[in-house]
């Protein structure tokens, strides 16, 4: 078989999964991810499960991850970024590397750069032990540091030039997995993300859950015990031109808040919804169960008020009961949808492809949601629209399909 | 060859909601509802009378015609259009509500709010408290002096009456002059401090309008017409309606 290259923007659950597909059918992979870790927004959810596993998909980034990262026919490219690209007869393709980098070959995983420059924000820390390496240096901030970034490593693993650096690649076929960006709950104002410290987005959850092992509240570190679910948060909305479902974040707030009551019986849980999108074979018959354990109140909030102890007042009215009335919360999760990545358009002009009305990345056949009018070009995961774990990695994988059979590789 | 398709029902009856629909930009996007009671959470008369503005959308689209044009609540709401503007699809539920409140018979509209657009319709002075051209510009230039006095630093402020070419028309709530006068002095310090160019006058001074919100509208346009006629009859510029 030729050697064929193949690469793959977007170090993402998409990403990933095209790149393991592609690198096990023989072809050799270049990864570019323009943070410095992994795993994208998937490696930052936790394990939903409760006695029994609820299939939230987590643990497949994990492995998903461990799997590329230990893969000799692909090449990771952390903090870096396209430059250019060029499409003749394949493409020549321009990165660009930051003047700062930690070698993955030198590092030990030692930490030291890490404790001692946590605090500035110039180390970051993966979400999992399997990023490799495990730290990074955070890019916009390398210019005022880089002596103390020679210094700080007893392994010299950090390396630190004048400037950033660029390298050329080519490809035979090019996967577009850029991912989505979070919704910016902050726009929703009446709900005080960002003023009110208790009142947090669900990836914030998953943060915190993961830096302390249990839900703690941001004001005080204590364990929430009365929280509420707002679902919809920045989707389903003309007012903010997100007409679409995001689709994850029903299952995600289900979830985990089963999750959480299943280590804390005595949570209070209620989810705030307009409808539950209760899609999917199992899912159903899960939110029946849901329904024994939590409170659902089918009216979405408008006003939280923060009160003594951060606690919020919430002004919530159940049409069951009619009337509105006042109820405090110690802890409120914004249940933020799926947007289009805030970099489309810029990439969408890099690469001459075309993005749709919503602003996601628009595939050329209505029938193979992977196609773009460049035959080369792939596209994988939320890049092209909202989806779950499971459902990007499918994507994904008919991504990889499309390119070998593009390449020749399968027919 | 396939069986021709079946037509369900008849032809559908033309209802409220529909008839609304035809008078707003858009339809007042009253057939988006996605039912999520963002409005409902939002809106201070929630529960009055047992309705809430999602309801009463819901029972407007479900064809409920007599029981939303019949419902009290409809005057309960202060047309304040929070719903509208905490609603994902942008609708006209104010409109809504304003609509129903025209398909009462005008007798049977709210005592205070009738009582009070009937009295301004009385006089050019527009206003719903009955206070008549002479009494409102008694009142104005009789605390003009007092705080003349009273306070030097303002001795050279000014509540002109009915000077011609002023540059603003200033409207008055009729509770000032009738009940609360000194509540008129704030807003005459900030204009003077500002050197604002301004008159009251004698004519279509009231700044409320009840017939509006009795949705009365040949009513509430007579009122607003009178009030334009006399700042145009003063050859203002700008008309400041304080309400």
């Amino acid at each position: 078989m030729d050697s064929k290259n193949v690469m793959i923007i977007g170090g993402g659950i998409a990403g990933m999964t095209a790149a393991r597909e592609l690198a096990e059918a023989g072809l050799s992979v270049d990864l570019v991810e323009k943070s410095g870790f992994l795993g994208g927004h998937a490696i930052q959810y936790t394990c939903k499960a409760t006695s029994e596993c609820l299939q939230c998909g987590a643990c497949s980034v994990e492995k998903m991850l461990k799997d590329v990262v230990g893969n000799d026919k692909i090449t990771v490219h952390l903090s870096t970024e396209i430059e250019t690209i060029e499409n003749s007869n394949g493409y020549s393709i321009k990165i660009k590397k930051p003047a700062a980098f930690i070698d993955a070959k030198k590092c030990t995983n030692c930490g030291i750069c890490y404790e001692k420059f946590k605090e500035d924000d110039l180390i970051l820390q993966g979400y999992s032990k399997n990023n490799t390496p495990l730290y990074a240096v955070n890019r916009e901030k390398i210019e005022e540091n880089k002596i103390a970034l020679k210094e700080v490593c007893p392994e010299g693993a950090i390396s630190v030039s004048d400037t950033a650096s660029f390298e050329d690649l080519t490809a035979a076929a090019v996967v577009v997995a850029t991912g989505f960006t979070p919704f910016n709950p902050e726009r929703k104002g009446t709900y005080g993300y960002n003023r009110f410290s208790n009142v947090i987005s669900g990836l914030d959850l998953e943060r915190i859950k993961r830096r302390n092992g249990f839900l703690a509240r941001p004001s005080d570190g204590a364990a929430a015990q009365k929280i509420a679910f707002i679902q919809c948060v920045g989707s389903r909305d003309e007012n903010l031109g997100n007409l679409w479902c995001s689709q994850i974040c029903c299952p995600y707030a289900l979830r985990t808040a089963e999750s959480l009551k299943h280590k804390n019986p005595d949570l209070d849980v209620t989810i705030f919804y307009m409808d539950i999108q209760n899609t999917g074979k199992s899912f159903p018959a899960f939110y029946e169960t849901c329904k024994d354990d939590i409170r659902f109140i089918r009216s979405i909030p408008v006003d939280i008020f923060p009160v003594e102890n951060d606690n919020l007042n919430m002004r919530l009215f159940d049409e069951t009961e009619g009337t509105p009335v006042m109820e405090s919360f110690d802890l409120v999760v914004l249940s933020i949808g799926i947007m289009p990545n805030s970099e489309n358009k810029p990439i969408s002009e890099l690469l001459g492809l075309a993005l749709d009305q919503d602003g996601f990345f628009q595939n050329s056949d209505a029938l193979n949601k992977t196609s773009t009018s460049n035959d080369g070009i792939f596209i994988a995961g939320t890049a092209q629209g909202p989806k779950n774990i499971a459902a990007s990695m499918a994507h994904a994988g008919q991504a990889a399909s499309g390119v070998l059979k593009y390449l020749g590789v399968t027919e | 060859m396939a069986e021709p398709a079946i037509k369900l029902g008849g032809k559908k009856k033309s209802t409220f909601i529909d008839k609304v629909k035809e008078v707003l930009p858009e339809g007042g996007n009253l057939n988006l509802c996605l039912t999520c009671g963002a409005c409902s959470s939002g809106c201070p008369a929630t529960g009055l009378e047992g309705m809430d503005p999602r309801k009463f959308l819901r029972m407007a689209a479900l064809g409920m015609d007599e029981e939303i044009t019949s419902t009290p609540w409809v005057w309960m709401c202060s047309m304040c259009t929070r719903c509208m503007y905490v609603c994902p699809m942008k609708i006209n539920i104010p409109q809504l509500v304003f609509y129903a409140r025209q398909q009462w018979p005008r007798e049977e509209r709210p005592k205070g709010i009738l009582g009070s657009c009937d009295v301004a319709l009385r006089n050019d002075t527009c206003s719903a408290m009955g206070a008549t051209e002479e009494d409102f510009q008694f009142v104005v230039e009789d605390v003009l002096e007092e705080y003349q006095e009273a306070q030097p630093e303002f001795k050279d402020m000014h509540a002109d009456v009915n000077r011609e070419g002023a540059e603003f028309f200033l409207n008055q709530n009729s509770r000032e002059p009738v009940t609360e006068p000194d509540e008129m002095v704030p807003l005459w310090k900030i204009l003077h401090s500002v050197g604002a160019d301004w008159t009251y006058g004698t004519k279509g001074w009231a700044a409320e309008n009840y017939c509006m919100f009795m949705a009365d509208d040949e009513a509430w346009k007579h009122i607003v017409q009178t009030k334009i006629k006399a700042v145009e009859d003063l050859g203002c510029k700008v008309w400041l309606n304080t309400e």
